[in-house]
């Protein structure tokens, strides 16, 4: 079975750390390989992007320069990416600029500080159960 | 330009000018004037000091040179907008639509008027009265495409405003850059930039160009824009930098997200928003007489084109199917589709939406309300409906004085509105739906409605109903006298709707435009005109008919269905005659009597059902000729009152045929103007 490709984007090494062992979990729960890129900024992602097509993008919105959701527009534009599932992960104090993620055309949001079970149930939709590796 | 050309200029910047001063007036309500509101008032004022001399009206300049310099004053926070102020500009607003549209000989009948305007625009300047707190300019009136605004987050949008609130020019900076190697080129951008003001968003963009990726940097500083351009272009000569002017403003209430606008226009062909900029057009002004004339044309290719059908329908009775005969046909058909299309494709450019004319209304509206010290609000439902330019153009005589009547005579006083238990606030509402070839526009007011007994009264008194037959009269018979010429229900004529234009002279107009009026009122609740127009003059279809051995086009926009006539479903009531249908009786006209041809109509003939609701008559017929699409020429001058005809037409057969006026003919046969 082909492994999932994930993009973790956070300007935070921390949060990088634990989101990318979280959804290596949340792979392996579904019998799936995760191979995780990490993008330290959404400038940094802009590069990755073409090594995709990813089966996830999860991002952070405040970044510096690039930020999430200029990422998510330009994810959304791009050939290649434009149907990728993208989680927003943000603190609660950007309700509106989550809103405009959503708008902007991102799959769904986790908020910060993420726990498993959180992130877990973002994914159920996006990775069913049932039928591991919803997505190509 | 030829001076036509410049005068439709000007009367453009007129109603920028009226639209600005309305906006600026609705601001003042709400306690908030925009300064970019101003600023493109100021820049209107400014254009039109220039045309007025290339127009050959001086005075249209001197008053737009009072008004540049109050509006600079204004500008530039040296003077607060007050509703003293505004109501002054309001004057010069309404003198400019005068000149704009006055010959030399008017121009210098307004010449003492335009000078004491002009004076009294010129004391604005020099109020005294300190600035009000700035207002914010809000970075919705940044000439920015709304998906730019999609992507700031709320700290970029908060830097966003600060900035353009203290003035800083807003700065968008392009650059392309190969995929391979894009930060190091952004890093060197963002470091220039960040040294000459503050980044505020970093836009990515695919390029179509591939392996290319674009970054729109949205840039705040105190830096002129050539000097920017230059150090960008420093870095890399793919690199643009344009300054962000601010959004024109034409509506008063302005959309919030404008239509799709480029994000950046080339730098050297933006001119930054504080002069006068010249909006990038795409449109093409036509003289509505070139396209009248086209139109003249298309109706005549019409005609030949239904020539040659007969000539091949007759070929085909007397030759029967050969080869010829069927292309001939063939090519007539298609002929015709394309001269159809032709025929919409013209009718389709001088359609425009009714928002104009409905800005114009709204102007009207409040400076109606302004006069009388009445509160008013005014509603618009439909203004994106489309009729013929010059038929709008028309519509506006008679709405004007049913909008002003509405706020005069509709609308109660405050005091009277509360007493009644309604809001102190009156609301008069305009709409206009689409109905097919026609367009229903309603004025509507949520007053006392029609006063029956002063109506009673005033039309007794100015001798046009008898005594007896008043009594006699109820509901829309009885509002529908003061549509009778010399009517009045005022004393004294009040300053705002008494101007001399009566309902009678509304209801010529719109009769004239192949329309029709009608009443609505309930006591306490409120009055309702409706007024049904076609949407164009320009072609019409038609219906020919023969009564008595005589060709007549009906146009079919009046008629509502097509009975055969039968004596059996006749009866006579009151010595009228009239015709059983299904939803009725209804009056029966003969045009053989209305028009005094010998003979009688045939027993076997058609009754045409025309007009609409309780205003339905039917016109008895000898015989349906067809259906044809038909230009209506005026009559000379000669036969222009004649009742009940609205002009001719060429059906093609080198024969003229009369048009019906089915309007005219409806109240001809229902007695509308024949009360007394």
């Amino acid at each position: 079975m082909p492994e999932l490709r994930i993009l973790v984007v956070d300007d935070s090494a921390a949060t990088r750390q634990m989101l990318t062992s979280a959804v290596e979990e949340l792979a392996a729960e579904r019998g799936r390989e995760a191979r995780v890129d990490t993008a330290d900024s959404g400038l940094t992602a802009l590069r990755a992007l073409p090594s995709g097509p990813y089966d996830l993008i999860l991002t952070d919105i405040n970044m510096p320069e690039v930020h999430g959701l200029e990422l998510i527009r330009f994810v959304r534009q791009h050939p290649l990416q434009k149907d990728a599932p993208i989680l927003v992960v943000s603190t609660q104090a950007a309700e509106r600029d989550r809103q405009k993620a959503l708008s902007l055309g991102a799959t769904g949001y986790v908020t910060k500080p993420v726990t498993l079970a959180a992130l877990r149930e973002a994914l159920t939709p996006l990775w069913p159960a049932a039928a591991p590796g919803g997505a190509p | 330009m030829t001076e036509k050309e410049f005068r439709a200029e000007a009367a453009e910047l007129v109603e920028a000018l009226a639209n600005g001063v309305s906006a600026l007036d609705t601001g003042l309500r709400g306690g908030r004037v925009a300064p970019a509101l101003i600023n493109d008032v100021f820049r209107a004022a400014h254009s039109l000091k220039g045309i007025g001399g290339l127009i050959g009206l001086p005075a249209l300049g001197h008053l737009a040179h009072a008004m540049e310099d109050a509006l600079d004053a204004m500008r530039l926070g040296k003077v607060t907008p007050t509703t003293g102020v505004l109501s002054v500009l309001d004057e010069a607003v309404e003198l400019f639509q005068k000149l704009v549209e006055a010959n030399p000989q008017e121009a210098a009948r307004l010449e003492d008027r335009v000078n004491e305007v002009s004076r009294r625009v010129g004391a604005i300047k020099t109020g005294v009265e300190p600035a009000a707190a700035v207002v914010a300019r809000t970075p919705k009136d940044l000439d920015l495409a709304p998906e730019f605004f999609s992507v700031l987050t709320e700290y970029e949008e908060h830097r966003l405003t600060d900035n353009v609130a203290q003035g800083v020019p807003i700065y968008l900076v392009h650059a392309p850059l190969a995929l391979d190697a894009f930060d190091v080129g952004l890093g060197k951008l963002t470091e220039a930039l960040k040294s000459r003001g503050e980044i505020i968003t970093t836009l990515p963009s695919s390029e179509k160009a591939p392996g290319v990726i674009a970054f729109d940097l949205l840039f705040a500083g105190q830096v002129a824009v050539a000097e920017l351009g230059d150090a960008v272009r420093a870095l890399d000569p793919a690199f643009t930098a344009s300054i962000v002017g601010t959004r024109p403003r034409n509506s008063v209430q302005a959309p919030e997200p404008a239509p799709a606008r480029p994000a950046a226009v080339e730098e050297e062909t933006l001119v930054p928003a504080h002069s006068a900029a010249t909006p990038r057009t795409e449109t093409v002004r036509v003289d509505i007489e070139k396209l009248d004339r086209l139109m003249n044309v298309v109706g005549e290719i019409a005609l030949v084109r239904t020539g040659l059908g007969r000539i091949a329908d007759l070929l085909r009775v007397d030759g029967g199917h050969t080869q010829p005969v069927i292309e001939l046909q063939k090519l007539a058909r298609s002929l015709e589709r394309k001269i159809d299309e032709l025929q919409g494709g013209i009718m389709e450019v001088r359609m425009v939406p009714l928002t104009q004319t409905f800005e114009r209304l709204q102007r009207i509206v409040k400076k109606t309300a302004r006069e009388l010290a009445k509160e008013v609000e005014f509603v618009v439902h439909g203004e994106e409906t489309e009729l013929d330019k010059l038929l709008m153009e028309q519509l506006v005589d008679p709405l004007v004085p049913l909008v002003r009547n509405a706020v005069d005579h509709g609308v109660e006083s405050a005091d009277a509105r509360q007493r009644a238990g309604k809001p102190a606030a009156g609301r008069v509402t305009i709409s206009a739906q689409p109905r097919g070839n026609h367009v229903l526009i309603s004025v509507e007011d949520d007053g006392a409605g029609l006063d029956e007994v002063a109506i009673r009264k005033a039309a007794l008194e100015k001798l046009l109903v008898t005594e007896e037959r008043v009594g006699t009269l109820t509901g829309r018979e009885l509002w529908n006298l003061i549509f009778l010429p010399g009517f009045s229900t005022r004393r004294e004529a009040t300053d705002v709707s008494g101007r001399g234009v009566g309902m009678d002279v509304v209801k010529t107009n719109i009769a004239r435009l192949s329309g029709m009026i009608e009443i609505d009122s309930v006591a306490g609740r409120g009055t309702r005109f409706s007024l049904t127009v076609p949407i164009t003059l320009a072609i019409i279809q038609s219906l020919i008919v023969r009564v008595r051995g005589r060709t007549l086009a009906m146009p079919l926009g009046g008629v509502s269905e097509i009975l055969a006539y039968d004596g059996q479903l006749l009866r006579t009531v009151e010595a009228r005659e009239v015709f059983q249908t299904r939803k009725g009786t209804v009056p029966l006209l003969r045009l053989g009597d209305v028009f005094g041809y010998p003979g009688t109509d045939v027993a076997n003939g058609y009754v045409i059902l025309v007009g609409v609701g309780l205003n339905r008559v039917g016109i008895v017929v000898d015989e349906l000729v067809g259906r044809q699409d038909i230009v209506i020429k005026p009559m000379g001058r000669l036969l222009k009152g004649l009742r009940g005809i609205a002009g001719a037409t060429d059906l093609g057969e080198r024969s003229t045929v009369l048009v019906l006026d089915v309007g005219g003919l409806v109240e001809e046969a229902l007695g509308v103007n024949a009360a007394a």
